[in-house]
């Protein structure tokens, strides 16, 4: 995988991530819920780890750097260049 | 209060390929069972709200839990038409009015 299906798909586990955990909020003891939040949080983690060894650190305070402080090298998460665009038209 | 809903428990899905079964639709009415239908509240408060508690009924894809802005196809209500999301009417349940959204022309 490259680095934009990876961000994608790891955009995309991360905001199921979200929204189950806003579920299981209010549904603590939900064991079909906890377990699709534990999958799919696995398989997140492979993800993020496949991107950092693959692009560097994807956060300023919990990512491993290698040989020099990796973190401050453009772009930033926050900037237009470092997102990839999602298919599907904009909302009209 | 007291609450009965009625509807079948969730259902367990993997990872990514999350597909609903049959247990989804009531196979006589068509019915969306995913969503707790109300069929009597107590001794109802004036001034008070009453939500239908939600079950976890699986969820969709990933992409499609993003684009959409909810992985509960269930909660799916977009303001703009359907077509922002060109999403199947087995997924969203054809008799759920919420699937296609509320405030479509």
């Amino acid at each position: 995988m490259n680095r934009d299906a990876i961000l994608t798909e790891l955009m995309e586990l991360d905001f199921m991530l979200v929204d189950l955990q806003l579920f299981l909020d209010t549904h603590p003891c939900d064991q079909d819920a906890l377990k699709q939040y534990n999958d799919i949080l696995a398989k997140a983690n492979v993800l993020r780890e496949q991107y950092e060894s693959l692009c560097g650190p994807l956060y300023s305070f919990r990512s491993f750097n290698r040989g020099h402080w990796e973190w401050y090298r453009d772009p930033w998460p926050w900037q237009y260049s470092f997102n990839v665009d999602l298919p599907g038209e904009e909302c009209r | 209060m007291k609450n009965s809903v009625m509807g079948m428990p969730g259902t367990q899905h993997d990872l990514p390929g999350i597909t609903r079964d049959a247990a989804w639709r009531d196979g006589k009415q068509g019915r969306c069972t995913c969503i707790p239908q109300e069929t009597s509240i107590d001794c109802v408060m004036l001034a008070t709200a009453y939500v239908p508690f939600q079950k976890f009924c699986g969820t969709w894809p990933p992409l499609r839990s993003l684009l959409a802005g909810t992985v509960f196809p269930e909660l799916f209500s977009p303001y703009c038409k359907r077509e922002y999301v060109n999403l199947e009417p087995e997924v969203t349940c054809g008799k759920n009015p919420l699937g296609g959204g509320c405030h479509h022309e």
